[in-house]
């Protein structure tokens, strides 16, 4: 993500479902919490209103949002594109199916499951894909959702990228196992070695403060 | 019989015909749920859970939106006979579809596509006007919840009784013959999402019945409001 967004007000404005709170302009966009009809910003939430700047495309464009301070109450389901944490169920010969833990920062409250197909694991070499020696279950992955599948399948989620892939395993002796190099993982007590498609998480930290200077 | 409307113009209760009973609300009276409310209406006391949205049953899951499930229950308790079955019956069932269809239209479902979201509401204490106490007590619900709407949903029921319009309807004001509208708008707007008739009305008396409604509509809306805003802790109100 390259826009740069800051809040500019946070205010103590509480406003219900329905409330109206700008006339639609060139510069405002409704953000999470509203929606737009008939030439005005309407809320959909009980909140607060807050005002955020954005100048992704070097326009400066104000988006209205309205938040409630609970952790509880951020409500996100899936959505296509976004980065998911997931947790290995079971492995079947053509796919592993997944509980979606959380979207993004938000932790998810329902159950909702995800199939990871093995063409869909990484990026090269798919023909030789072997589900069991890319992920087990009891692995957490972090992968992207990358479509809502048809009526008979769930969300299908991809690893197929190199940031996405194991952040966690379980060995098969059900021991706590730590990533050793790109498709390796170790286990912590006897030291035994497992293949796994293994998530290059970037440093954050270091990338936040070098998008500081 | 007793007159519903005495000589000098009151009402059983001693209410005047345009008058509503108290309204007595509380928000997130659930910890488990995901929002959850309890209404009172003079004597009729509804208590409801929101949970969702979730995903939906592979059967029921839709592509370009979420599905309203609810569930209308009368406790056993709640009127003058006990009740054999709280739900399931024919009324029960149909107060449950226009509770789904009331929302389907305040709700952004198109927001949670392959979802579903669940409202249970449960009939403590039947004093009348039960589905216009249903549907402000599932929007609190779901203004506790967090679930985006295109603005809060106000219902009132309105009978008509010797030209004169009653609004919220009291038990023993429902009686077989009095015909009797139950609407819902949205905000304080007069859109209506919800409007069901029971028993007769000559088409004439159709428009005046149905001003008063929405009028009284736009009272709820005044009480349900207050209750949300209350309902932010620490909340201050500045306009």
């Amino acid at each position: 993500m390259t826009s740069m967004e800051t809040d500019v007000a946070s205010s103590s404005r509480v406003v219900i479902p329905g409330e109206s709170l700008f006339p639609s302009a060139e510069d405002l966009r409704p953000g999470k919490g509203t929606y737009e009809l008939h030439g005005h910003i309407y809320s959909s939430l009980l909140g607060y209103v807050y005002v955020r700047e954005d100048t992704t495309d070097s326009r400066n464009i104000r988006v209205i949002e309205v938040r409630r301070n609970e952790e509880r109450h951020q409500h996100v389901s899936p959505h296509i594109g976004a980065i998911v944490t997931a947790k290995v169920i079971n492995i079947g010969p053509r796919y592993a199916k997944c509980q979606l833990l959380s979207v993004e920062d938000t932790i998810l409250g329902g159950d909702y499951t995800a199939l990871l197909r093995k063409e869909d694991i990484r990026s090269t070499e798919r023909d030789k894909i072997e589900i069991s020696e890319c992920v087990l279950p009891g692995d957490i992955l972090l992968a992207r959702v990358i479509s809502f599948g048809d009526t008979v399948t769930s969300f299908l989620i991809s690893t197929a990228e190199e940031q996405l892939g194991v952040v966690m395993a379980t060995g098969e002796t059900g021991e706590k196992m730590m990533t050793k190099d790109w498709n390796t993982v170790q286990g912590v007590e006897t030291g035994r070695v497992e293949t796994r498609k293994i998530a290059k998480v970037p440093n954050l930290n270091l990338h936040s403060t070098t998008k500081a200077k | 019989m007793m007159s519903i409307i005495s000589e000098h113009g009151y009402r059983i209760d001693g209410r005047l015909p345009h008058q509503i009973r108290n309204i007595n609300c509380r928000l997130g009276v659930y910890p488990q749920a995901e929002g959850s409310s309890y209404i009172e209406q003079g004597n009729t006391k509804i208590l409801c859970a929101v949970y969702g949205p979730h995903e939906a049953k592979r059967s029921k899951q839709l592509q370009d939106r979420c599905v309203i499930n609810c569930q209308y229950s009368v406790a056993t308790f709640s009127g003058l006979e006990r009740k054999n079955r709280p739900r399931g019956d024919r009324k029960a069932n149909e107060f449950t579809r226009l509770l789904e269809k009331t929302f389907e239209s305040a709700i952004m479902i198109n927001a949670f596509p392959g979802s579903q979201i669940d409202i249970f509401c449960e009939v403590v204490q039947n004093d009348g006007s039960l589905l216009a106490a249903c549907v402000n007590a599932a929007t609190l619900a779901l203004c506790d919840a967090g679930i985006p709407m295109k603005a809060l949903v106000s219902a009132s029921a309105c009978g008509f009784v010797d030209s004169k319009c009653l609004v919220d309807l009291s038990n023993r004001e429902e009686t077989d013959l009095t015909p009797r509208m139950t609407v819902a708008t949205l905000g304080n707007t007069s859109q209506i999402v919800l409007i069901e008739l029971e028993n007769r009305l000559h088409s004439n008396h159709l428009p005046q019945v149905l001003a008063q409604s929405t009028k009284t509509c736009a009272d709820v809306f005044e009480c349900l409001h207050a209750a949300v805003r209350a309902h932010l802790p620490g909340s201050v109100a500045i306009f």
